[in-house]
């Protein structure tokens, strides 16, 4: 049985065919933004579904903010806890940056995504690789990834962690927290700055939306 | 000129490396002026769809020339078209040893998920830039997709046909693996999305998928630009 997500816009048009083509469709969630337009959309799919005999929720997200809809997406599709072989994402409607973290979530978590090609109307899977994105970090990496995420805010201002605090709070020595402290770094997903007040330090941040590989909201 | 006159010319020195904002562009010229500001560059592409043509006659206009900036085409209507123009644009500064920053916005919907795909499967820096805020996407920078296939399942991809199935027994003949070893690695690639495995004429038979097929010309046992 297969459950189907989709972005929508202000028409269900481009996510109907991925709910007709299909005879096996459990359950259906479409995210889409608060614009009347996009909400009535979401009705639609709802009496549709509702024929179909289909369960059906929506979930309003912000449409032009990537991070936080791709955050709302996710904690979505891990709430419900499907397989990734039995779920169909259709990330065509609704605005770009809404298409944008609805492929973001695909490719992180590792699910089946297709789209409406704009001509013909038919459904086109996505050449994406079903796996999880995220597990491509080592569980010691994402360890720390998670530590200076949830501690970067602490203490008073420039924000930011420390290798040292890494080593207290992980129990770990020090050419390990450098080891994997410089793997994320030329990940492109840490950065690492002077502090400000104390040039000896070097003060650790993640960007945004790595949030997304340790399933976090932003 | 050849390509270390170009950068004398240009006062970055022969060894300096060039680098390269490929950005997606709209009509609205706006969004592109934001990812100008953002991202520091020594030349820019600009990945076009038809009707931003014109757009992009006014960008090479700007830049004071085509030495600075490039248009490439693309339908703006198929992802998957799209993705494989773009495939190359960045295969070719990765081996000539550009720095590239990718911004994933603007552009069409087709164009931006190829954009995102692109990301993902090269590892290559890339921002959303929009108006208001610059996200970094969290793409693991020097990442590829064939990182992420084992040193078995890249020899079989290369052992496959690019368009036709080939029978299971077929491969395990030319790797010289048994059976359960071509099966085994099979279910591996298939459960990654890069094959299918199928029965034709009664027999158990394996073909790539469209992203397994791209892997194997260019990074499972090929040549592969991106990694030199």
């Amino acid at each position: 049985m297969t459950t189907i997500y989709g972005t929508l816009g202000f028409t269900p048009d481009k996510f109907l065919p991925t709910l007709r083509q299909r005879s096996d469709v459990e359950a259906a969630c479409c995210f889409h933004d608060d614009h009347p337009d996009s909400v009535e959309a979401a009705r639609e799919v709802a009496r549709y579904c509702k024929d179909l005999g289909v369960d059906y929720a929506s979930v309003q997200v912000d449409a032009f903010d990537l991070v936080d809809a791709a955050g709302a997406m996710q904690a979505e599709v891990r709430d419900r806890g499907p397989e990734a072989a039995d779920l169909v994402f259709n990330v065509t409607g609704g605005t770009k940056v809404l298409s944008a973290a609805a492929i973001l979530v695909c490719i992180l978590e590792g699910l089946r995504a297709v789209y409406v090609h704009e001509e013909t109307g038919r459904e086109v899977p996505l050449p994406l690789l079903t796996v999880r994105y995220d597990r491509v970090l080592t569980e010691a990496e994402r360890r720390v990834l998670r530590f200076i995420a949830e501690h970067e805010g602490e203490g008073p201002d420039p924000p930011g962690t420390t290798q040292a605090d890494i080593r207290a709070g992980l129990e770990l020595s020090k050419p390990t927290v450098s080891h994997h402290v410089g793997k994320l770094v030329d990940h492109g997903v840490v950065e690492e700055a002077p502090d400000p007040d104390d040039g000896r330090r070097k003060l650790l941040t993640v960007i945004p939306s790595a949030r997304l590989l340790l399933g976090e909201p932003a | 000129m050849d390509e270390g006159e170009e950068r004398e010319e240009s006062g970055t020195g022969e060894d300096a490396t060039v680098r390269i904002l490929v950005s997606l562009l709209t009509d609205d010229l706006d969004d592109l002026h934001r990812a100008r500001r953002t991202v520091a560059y020594d030349r820019l592409v600009l990945v076009a769809h038809p009707a931003a043509r014109e757009a992009a006659k006014r960008v090479v206009e700007l830049e004071r020339g085509d030495d600075v900036v490039r248009v490439v085409e693309v339908g703006g209507r198929d992802a998957r078209d799209d993705l494989a123009a773009m495939r190359e644009v960045l295969a070719g500064h990765r081996a000539a040893g550009d720095e590239v920053t990718l911004n994933a916005a603007g552009g069409t919907p087709a164009t931006v998920t190829a954009a995102i795909l692109l990301a993902f499967e090269t590892g290559v820096r890339t921002l959303f830039v929009q108006e208001g805020r610059t996200e970094r996407l969290p793409v693991l920078e020097g990442v590829r997709v064939e990182d992420r296939v084992s040193t078995e399942g890249r020899t079989l991809l290369a052992a496959l046909h690019p368009e036709q199935p080939r029978s299971l027994d077929d491969v395990a003949a030319q790797l010289g693996w048994s059976r359960p070893a071509v099966e085994r690695t099979c279910r591996g690639l298939e459960r990654k999305g890069l094959v299918a495995l199928r029965i034709v004429e009664g027999r158990a038979a394996v073909e790539p998928t469209g992203v397994g097929r791209w892997l194997r010309a260019h990074g499972a046992g090929g040549a592969d630009p991106a990694s030199s």
